[in-house]
């Protein structure tokens, strides 16, 4: 790409980091609770009695919704081949092809659906929508306790992601850990994704979905909480330290969001030189450097980003409309976000990390929802309102962050204080990307537990009594 | 300081090290001024045969009833999002409206209707390259002592040759439409290879200089030496590489999109122009249209997301497209609606039904449709940023043309360039006219203003050429 067109991108890239980094604006407002109503119509007034109960739920598509799909995949169109290319145009048609035979002839959705209920699925009605949530609870022996967790999914995920870490979590005896590491894992959809209740007026973004968590675990009976999220759940959890940090006992994420200021593009120049300098360890600096690569990473495949964040229902139609269409669209993140080199390959490298089964699955909560243009909406909506501005405001809590290789940006450990001011534990993961939990799941709950290790010991008596 | 704004305090910041960069690295390396070489390429499926078919064959469209049939339970069948409650188009194109097309498109739409309306002109394909290129050729009914002017009219994307629909009568029968016996054009339409019923290219690699060739060859075939091209939108880069590439056969070159061009001076009077307009050479009216530059990045940043995912990751919504023909509706439509007029956006129907027709608006998409390339049209993007193309049409934004030129200039068109910056690359602009109403989709949306300024073009540049053969 010719020079003008480089440094073009170039002053566009440091133009948004600039705007992000708040150096020219005042310092964000702290986060309040609002009065926030997403259900239909007007709000209703406060001294009406609303259902606040939380109702058991199971997965169960109609026939008629699996009978119109098959008819659907039979009458897909594909388009036009071309040659000698593979993911690097987006999702492979000849391996759209292979996937959607399979998809029609073997992918059974209720043997994935029994799967799905395994787990223990719930709605419960807060600010005028249904917010769907899975809530697994350990078997304890007598005196045992077990560590409430909140788990948050992103985009274009679900907690179907979490299916593979949720059993280890709360049966560590059984996976690796000890009697201290287990877990009670709680894991809602997102409002307007999966089985929650899509919202209904403008605006929900990520500190309304913050402040709907924040009262479900109330709801829940819970005071104290670990917090868990990559993608928009990190986004999320972090605004949910930020939002009262007196419930929260620990944030967990394998997506730091960090907003240096403009330090940030001097120790970016600093570390470039002078790593050490910089606070960077080797390792750091291969993940970070050269800069060039990132951006024109960020560049070929943030096309979807760009889109969601202006014109989200423009491609929404197709996407809720044809099954293809969805699966593509999706998938093609499960490809180049697991590891960017899947872009060369035939199929994307998707069964080298998951099974065909997996990844289907992962479309249907989409699917059989319809969710897909309510969760893109999402992007635009964080540019909408104080989302964004939100990151200049640092995490109290005690944080740990697992860095994986392949995730879509890296953030180095003296970084991270940045916005994680009492960041306790920081794991160089040597291997997994941006869907750590359904792709590395061990390794991710081994450092959710050794995370958790640290903040139980922070609890000694010594350090109450200071 | 005054109380300047943080945006403009930010903006003034990232333009003036955006200028000095530009300025250092432009003294170090030479801006290109030759014409740069492009390849000869085989499009088609595997290897070039060793004689290829040159006939011109006529081509009637006739859509099959299958594929109608299939269509039509396809949008029996359409899964609507959920609705959104207080939003018209601001999330791109509207629910409400949409649902209202498509009953329509279901229930009353006549596409046999349509289709006789297509084939009204005359349609042919032949094969140039490996690919059938499909155009439009409409020539006027002369009497003894009239002549015609060959005319190439070049589409972009999200459009197709259905856009000069209301034009080509115009231009071909002047007489009963206010013109004169000077003002007879013979119209060739030609689709993109990959749009309308163009073969889509089996190669990678085709964008606009690619497809300039391939009109080249086409109007070579046809027989003419001598012929005036007409583009907007990627018609624009088209025909301009067409008169870089070949000016000795075009007369002149008319742009309804002009984006002016990448030379750093350019972008230098862009800059000085938004503290001193006069100095750029810049009218009240013209700034008005160019500044403030934060708006209109803004404003581009929030139309470009189909632009940004196109050019990188096509094949990701095109499987969505071509399998869903709502999904394609909106995604093609969508423009309609901002690129006429970005306020239209608060209209419930995206101000679609202020200039357009729902039966043009479906045809534009049946187009796409039946053709089942769409996504051909999308990887249009794709090839133009890549490494190998993207110094080609760096070159046909900055190599200066000296044939006739001609712009005009839309009031709600994408990008305004100033007259006075036109010249330094259009240096034998005869004519710039700033339009009173239209914007993107001119020809289709004000045709006789369109028309006529071809009309006056091309008299003014027949002078021209009168001129030349004196001297």
């Amino acid at each position: 790409m010719g020079w003008k067109l480089t440094t073009f991108f170039v002053i566009v890239a440091v133009s948004i980091a600039i705007l992000f980094s708040g150096v020219l604006k005042t310092p964000p407002e702290p986060l309040e609770f609002q009065d926030n109503y997403w259900g239909r119509g007007a709000k209703p007034s406060p001294d009406s009695k609303q259902d606040e109960n939380v109702y058991g739920i199971i997965v169960n598509v109609s026939d008629s919704a699996i009978a119109d799909l098959k008819n659907r995949l039979s009458n897909t169109r594909f388009f036009d081949a071309l040659e000698d290319v593979q993911f690097q145009y987006g999702f492979r048609r000849e391996y759209m092809i292979d996937l959607v035979t399979y998809w029609k002839t073997q992918y059974d959705w209720r043997k994935q659906e029994a799967y799905l209920n395994t787990l223990s699925h719930y709605k419960t009605n807060i600010e005028g929508i249904d917010l769907h949530f899975i809530h697994v609870k350990p078997k304890l022996k007598p005196g045992q306790t077990a560590k409430p967790l909140l788990i948050v999914h992103g985009w274009p995920g679900s907690v179907f992601e979490f299916y593979k870490m949720i059993p280890m979590l709360v049966d560590p005896t059984s996976h690796g850990g000890s009697e201290d590491d287990v877990f009670e894992v709680i894991a809602p959809s997102i409002p307007g994704y999966g089985f929650s209740e899509i919202p209904h007026k403008k605006g929900f973004d990520q500190v309304a979905a913050a402040q709907m968590f924040h009262k479900l675990m109330e709801r829940l009976g819970f005071q104290k909480f670990y917090v868990q999220g990559g993608d928009w759940g990190s986004m999320i959890t972090r605004n949910m330290a930020v939002l009262k940090p007196s419930v929260i006992k620990g944030l967990h994420t394998n997506m730091p969001t960090v907003q240096m200021g403009g330090a940030y593009v001097f120790y970016m120049m600093l570390g470039s030189v002078a790593p050490s300098l910089a606070g960077l360890t080797e390792e750091d600096y291969n993940r970070v450097y050269p800069v060039s690569r990132q951006l024109l990473f960020t560049l070929q495949e943030s096309g979807y980003f760009h889109l969601q964040a202006s014109k989200p229902d423009t491609v929404g139609f197709a996407l809720n409309d044809s099954p293809v269409g969805l699966a593509a669209y999706i998938l093609e993140k499960f490809s180049t976000w697991t590891n960017p080199a899947n872009r060369d390959l035939a199929d994307g490298g998707l069964e080298k990390y998951y099974t065909k089964d997996e990844l289907l699955t992962s479309v249907m909560m989409y699917w059989v929802t319809g969710t897909i243009p309510s969760s893109m909406r999402f992007y635009k909506e964080a540019f909408a309102g104080k989302a964004l501005i939100t990151i200049g405001l640092p995490v109290t809590v005690p944080s740990g962050v697992a860095a994986f290789p392949y995730e879509l940006s890296h953030v180095p450990e003296s970084w991270c204080y940045w916005g994680y001011a009492n960041l306790v534990h920081y794991t160089t993961m040597s291997t997994g990307g941006h869907f750590p939990a359904f792709e590395q799941p061990a390794l991710l709950a081994k450092d959710i537990r050794a995370f958790a290790r640290k903040v139980e010991a922070l609890d000694t008596p010594e350090k109450v009594a200071h | 300081m005054s109380k300047m704004s943080h945006k403009t305090w930010f903006g003034v910041v990232v333009i003036v090290s955006a200028i000095v960069v530009g300025f250092i690295l432009n003294n170090v390396l030479n801006e290109p001024l030759e014409v740069p070489q492009i390849e000869d390429v085989y499009w088609g499926e595997g290897e070039r045969p060793t004689k290829e078919d040159t006939t011109v064959r006529k081509f009637v469209l006739n859509v099959s009833d299958d594929v109608l049939g299939d269509l039509k339970h396809r949008l029996e069948r359409t899964r609507f999002p959920d609705s959104f409650h207080g939003v018209q188009w601001e999330y791109g194109f509207g629910l409400d409206y949409m649902k209202e097309l498509v009953k329509y498109w279901r229930d009353d739409f006549d596409w046999r209707k349509q289709e006789a309306l297509v084939n009204s002109f005359d349609h042919y394909k032949t094969t140039i390259d490996g690919l059938e290129l499909h155009f439009l050729h409409v020539k006027p009914k002369l009497k003894p002592g009239q002549k015609a002017k060959p005319l190439l009219l070049a589409h972009g994307w999200p459009g197709s040759f259905f856009e000069f629909y209301k034009v080509i009568p115009i231009l071909t029968d002047p007489l009963a439409h206010g013109g004169t016996e000077e003002d007879f054009f013979e119209v060739i339409v030609p689709s993109i290879p990959g749009f309308g019923f163009s073969q889509p290219a089996s190669k990678p690699g085709l964008e606009d200089s690619a497809t300039a060739v391939l009109y080249l060859k086409l109007m070579e075939r046809l027989g003419f030496d001598g012929y005036y091209v007409q583009g907007g939108d990627h018609g624009s880069v088209i025909v301009s590489v067409m008169a870089m590439l070949n000016p000795k056969v075009v007369r002149g070159l008319h742009l309804n999109m002009y984006t002016g061009n990448t030379e750093t001076s350019f972008l230098i009077k862009l800059l000085v122009g938004s503290v001193f307009p006069s100095l750029a050479g810049l009218s009240q009216a013209d700034y008005n249209k160019v500044y403030p530059l934060w708006d209109r990045f803004l404003w581009i940043l929030s139309e470009t997301g189909y632009l940004h995912i196109q050019a990188t990751r096509p094949h990701t919504i095109g499987h969505g497209i071509v399998d869903s023909p709502v999904g394609m509706a909106a995604l093609l439509l969508e423009k309609y609606s901002s690129w006429t007029n970005p306020t239209f956006a608060h209209l419930p129907d995206g101000g679609l039904e202020k200039h357009f027709t729902k039966d043009e608006l479906l045809t534009i998409v049946m187009i796409y449709w039946v053709s089942e390339t769409a996504v051909s049209t999308l990887r249009l993007y794709r090839e133009t940023i890549s490494d190998r193309k993207f110094p080609i049409i760096s070159a046909a934004h900055s190599i200066p043309i000296d044939i006739p030129s001609a712009i005009a200039d839309f009031p709600h068109e994408l990008f305004h360039t100033p007259e006075p910056w036109c010249h330094s690359r259009l240096r034998n602009l005869l004519q710039y006219t700033t339009m009173p109403r239209g914007g993107h989709f001119a020809a289709l949306e004000v045709p006789e203003l369109f028309s006529q300024d071809i009309r006056d073009f091309a008299r003014k540049a027949e002078a021209f050429w009168r001129r030349q053969s004196k001297e």
